[in-house]
């Protein structure tokens, strides 16, 4: 079974969401052979800290764990560095979100310093927003991959995640060779990146063992993620590593129903 | 190896659900960009194999120096590229107020000999208002032919958009998304599509979580128009939101297929129809 491991609970008001209901989410992920989503709380992210928190907390309790969480981490923030430690002390909380566009705060800014630091130490994957530059976005600038290469060196042992691998075609390419260069550097597939011949790219750049699913769901449709992938020109182990077997072993996942992957619901 | 046989298992069941659909993709390009991307293109005859792979045997089809380059021009290559192909129907595109020779209605006429149908509009690239008086008269004879008219939703305002539906309802209008996906204005869509019967949507911009089954749900499956941005994009992408779509076989087949077949009169055995004037409109 597949694990999702870059996707949100909740709504932004930038555009109608039409069902984010846990119902809807595991129905959805029963459908495609999910069997964990790790969710960073989108009120969480901009700013709703207590709210998404709240609701964070439910939705896994009502998905019996199949929903796992990030906690965020807001550099403009003080002390929220101790926000993100008691979550990580809760159950269901495996991963620190950044999102140096939202907060925007650069990649680069040493305001990020403690979490890098906690990350570090206590073995827990960082993800990070990463985009390219954009002329319908200026935000994303924050995000650019390359940002990151400062604290990616300096902090060897904290494993670090670009989702949307830089977004575009530059971010892209940026992302790819920081993950081959550091071997604490991963990349994920979500958001609305679907350029032919991405999925294929990272793979030979990077390696499906730096490759990972994620769906970015509430935001976008997962099925836009998994056939590409099932159709993607690499190898079936290639797939298994971007679907499972990667983020299992990064967020140290417990086996829910089988060492490989499981039985499909369906 | 038991992994293996499952990731196989899902790959087997995607891979016949997307043959079943008999693809008919809207949105393709041929040509040679002039932006990088991960995969050369290639030529018509390799975009085509391309896309059979996907299980995509028919599409229109677009070129990129009609857009970026020279419209007539680029509408002559394409009327020549996509002449040997009987899976490709054309889209040309037209600068309002530019046809050459003896008058907008004798180029459509030109057009429709040469298996182009749909026409495609790029105001803010090309610099000209929907509303304006050659526009108007350009969407009068489209109408009067019954060519639809696709509209990248980023080259035009909301509000013209509306108003051409309104003003011609005879006009099929499609929109497309394109780096900018079309859902981050599903609010404003939505309304149109309440408003308009003429008013529809290009499917590879509805990416977002249950974009389409909602669609679906509130307006019917006859709305949508399956679009990939082939080759710049995955088609897979596209294609998997209609394989396993929360809605009936029949819906995804018109999603797939049925809608455009519809909306351009398409007809296997009889590729040049004359033009198709005084039939029944539909009305907004």
């Amino acid at each position: 079974m597949i694990i999702d491991m870059h996707a949100h609970l909740g709504r932004s008001p930038q555009f109608y969401f039409p069902d984010i209901s846990v119902e809807r989410i595991l129905r959805t992920m029963d459908s495609l052979c999910i069997e964990k989503i790790i969710c960073s709380h989108l009120s969480m992210i901009s700013g709703d800290t207590g709210a998404g928190f709240r609701e964070s907390i439910a939705a896994h309790k009502k998905s019996k764990g199949r929903i796992l969480l990030y906690t965020v981490f807001n550099p403009n923030r003080k002390d929220d560095i101790r926000f993100v430690k008691d979550c990580l002390e809760r159950e269901g909380f495996v991963g620190i979100k950044i999102h140096p566009s939202s907060h925007q705060c650069y990649g680069n800014d040493t305001r990020y310093e403690p979490v890098w630091e906690f990350a570090s130490s206590h073995n827990v994957p960082l993800l990070t927003h990463s985009w390219d530059y954009s002329e319908t976005n200026p935000l994303q600038k924050y995000s650019f991959p390359a940002l990151f290469g400062k604290f990616i060196s300096k902090y060897r042992g904290a494993n670090f995640i670009l989702g949307h691998s830089g977004g575009r075609y530059n971010g892209h390419i940026a992302a790819a060779k920081l993950a081959k260069r550091y071997e604490n550097v991963y990349l994920d597939l979500s958001g609305d990146c679907y350029s032919r011949g991405l999925i294929e790219y990272l793979v030979r750049e990077a390696g499906s063992k730096k490759v990972m699913f994620g769906s970015d769901l509430t935001w976008i449709d997962p099925r836009t993620h998994v056939g590409r992938i099932l159709d993607a020109g690499i190898s079936i182990q290639d797939k298994k590593n971007i679907l499972r077997l990667t983020a299992v072993k990064l967020f140290n996942l417990k086996y829910g129903i089988s060492k490989e992957e499981g039985d499909c619901p369906r | 190896m038991r992994g293996a046989k499952r990731c196989g298992n899902l790959i087997n069941e995607y891979d016949s659900a997307r043959k079943g659909l008999d693809l008919f993709d809207l949105n393709c390009w041929i040509g040679r960009p002039a932006v990088r991307g991960f995969v050369a293109p290639g030529n018509t005859s390799q975009i085509r194999k391309d896309l059979i792979k996907y299980g995509i045997r028919r599409a229109i089809v677009s070129h990129i120096a009609s857009m970026g380059r020279n419209p007539e021009a680029g509408n002559r290559m394409l009327i020549k590229e996509i002449k040997g192909y009987d899976g490709f129907s054309g889209a040309a595109v037209i600068v309002p107020g530019r046809a050459p020779g003896a008058g907008f209605k004798n180029y459509v006429n030109f057009l429709l000999s040469g298996k182009i149908r749909v026409i495609r509009l790029f105001p803010e690239s090309h610099k000209f208002s929907l509303t304006c008086r050659d526009a108007r008269d350009a969407f009068s004879v489209m109408e009067e032919y019954r060519l639809p008219v696709v509209i990248r939703q980023s080259e035009a305002d909301w509000g013209q958009i509306r108003r051409v539906c309104s003003d011609y309802p005879g006009l099929n209008v499609i929109i497309e998304g394109a780096t900018r996906k079309l859902f981050y204005d599903n609010r404003i869509y939505y309304r149109i599509m309440e408003k308009f019967r003429n008013f529809y949507l290009e499917t590879h911009g509805l990416v977002n979580y249950l974009g389409i089954d909602d669609i679906v749900e509130r307006f019917g499956a006859g709305r949508l128009l399956f679009g990939t941005n082939f080759p710049f994009s995955d088609p897979n992408a596209s294609i998997m939101p209609v394989t396993h779509g929360n809605f009936s076989a029949a819906d995804k087949k018109n999603i797939a297929h049925g809608n455009i077949e519809r909306l351009i009169r398409y007809n296997r055995n009889f590729l040049f129809p004359s033009p198709l004037v005084g039939e029944g409109r539909v009305r907004g």
